[in-house]
């Protein structure tokens, strides 16, 4: 009976691990545009950039709740001022369910973005950017699903592999708005039969500068998120309950201190999801992110 | 003879105008809004040694209108070095307005020959005009209308 117990708690551990794990890289809120929200411009030239974000998240696998606590730091240079690199790692901490054992993992990244394209004049421009990622292979990153078996629903755990990712993005900003439509693509390349789906998200954000004094600036933002998950493949097969489709909002508020220290914090929640049983789903969430310019 | 070529030297000498120092350089740029951008273009003036010593010598005169100014740390500017730093920073270079003491000839700048219309065609945004003085003279360079941006003489006009 206690070992029982003991093996349903390590499987809601390592269900929980890989849900943040997830959750960590379709979501990194270190997008380095403002600083939660994707941007298509560059904001370093020839120089160092540091990005420090912190999330809360709300979310539910399964029937299961569970509460991730995740920080990621982002270190990036302006190569040109339309092309910046980025590295990123990610730290998470997380409770499943009712337990109040914590579990920890980590993962990385790379990403570059590319402003090939701008239409510029005074006070205004459109910008279009090519944002490319790729997960890498470290630490403890990788997603779950729930595959259907004879007891329930049995938890797997999909190996860390590389997780290449495109984004476009198209920014335009006039007077005090700024606002920008993009959309992505996301697959990773399947280890040992098993990747998760892929993942097609649009977004678009809305940022508006309420106040600006000497350096300091306030601004309001609001964003949505929609994404389509596909099916999952697991030991060579595809998973017919995994995958779905999800649909996010979000409202921010930007505070930049100076030129080179900003601070933002949001709110984002699923305003509608259409989820298969295998697939975990966010539902609210909140994040806090500091950007540092040399 | 030596004597005659020293006459010559002297009167050339005395006649000639002193070369034109710049006090001030006013920049309309294209793109620019936040202060994130303001300091990716005091970036890339300071990087690309475009006459500011640090990077907290640029001046945002008006963020909705892309405007800038700095002074020269050693009283001369190249433009065209100054618009190409900035089109590689991501931003465009609309307007250029320097200013130097009433008088002097200006002849060069960093180097690049110049040539000075007669009349100004340009229109100037508003927060410059309030900022021209009688005892200064201020020359307007339009970077779209120069064929090329480096081995051709840089043409400017008198601000009216």
């Amino acid at each position: 009976m206690a070992q029982t117990s003991r093996c349903a708690l390590f499987l809601k551990l390592v269900r929980a691990t890989l849900v943040v794990a997830t959750m960590s890289v379709s979501t990194s809120p270190a997008w380095c545009g403002s600083i939660l929200v994707p941007n298509a411009g560059v904001e370093s030239y020839r120089d160092w950039a540091v990005y420090l974000s912190g999330r809360d998240s709300l979310f539910r696998a399964g029937t299961t709740p569970a509460r991730v606590l995740d920080s990621t730091l982002t270190a990036g240079y302006g190569v040109s001022g339309k092309l910046m690199l980025y590295a990123e790692a990610d730290l998470q901490s997380l409770r499943f369910g009712s337990e109040t054992q914590r579990i920890y993992t980590g993962s990385g990244s790379v990403r570059a973005k590319w402003n090939f394209w701008s239409r510029l004049g005074p006070g205004s421009y459109h910008r279009l950017a090519l944002i490319t990622s790729l997960g890498l292979p470290i630490g403890k990153p990788g997603d779950f699903i729930l595959v259907p078996s004879p007891s329930g629903q049995t938890l797997h755990l999909l190996p860390a592999r590389l997780s290449p990712a495109a984004d476009v993005l198209y920014s335009r900003s006039v007077g005090h708005w700024v606002y920008g439509l993009g959309g992505g693509y996301a697959q990773g390349i399947e280890r040992v039969g098993s990747r998760p789906g892929y993942k097609v998200s649009g977004t678009s954000d809305l940022e508006y500068l309420v106040e600006r004094w000497g350096d300091n600036e306030v601004s309001i933002i609001f964003g949505a998120t929609a994404q389509r998950l596909g099916r999952a493949r697991w030991d060579g097969s595809v998973v017919e309950q995994t995958g779905g489709s999800q649909a996010f909002t979000s409202y921010g508020i930007q505070f930049a201190a100076r030129s080179t220290i900003a601070a933002e914090a949001a709110f984002r929640t699923v305003v509608w999801e259409n989820m298969r049983p295998g697939q975990p789903g966010m539902e609210t969430e909140v994040v806090f992110g500091i950007r540092w310019l040399r | 003879m030596k004597r005659s070529l020293f006459a010559a030297m002297c009167v050339l000498g005395l006649s000639a105008k002193p070369a034109a120092q710049i006090t001030r350089v006013s920049v309309q740029i294209q793109g620019c809004l936040r202060s994130t951008c303001s300091r990716k273009v005091a970036q890339a003036l300071h990087k690309g040694k475009i006459g500011l010593s640090s990077v907290g010598d640029l001046t945002v005169d008006s963020a909705e209108h892309g405007l800038a100014s700095f002074t020269p740390q050693n009283g001369s500017v190249d433009l065209p070095k100054m618009r190409s730093e900035l089109d590689r920073a991501g931003y465009g270079v609309k307007l250029v307005m320097i200013e130097t003491a009433s008088g002097a000839a200006i002849d060069q700048l960093g180097g690049v020959p110049v040539t000075v219309a007669q009349t100004c065609q340009v229109a100037l945004p508003a927060e410059w005009k309030q900022q021209t003085h009688s005892e200064k003279q201020e020359f307007v360079w339009v970077p779209a209308e120069q064929k090329s941006a480096h081995g051709s003489n840089l043409t400017v006009c008198p601000v009216p």
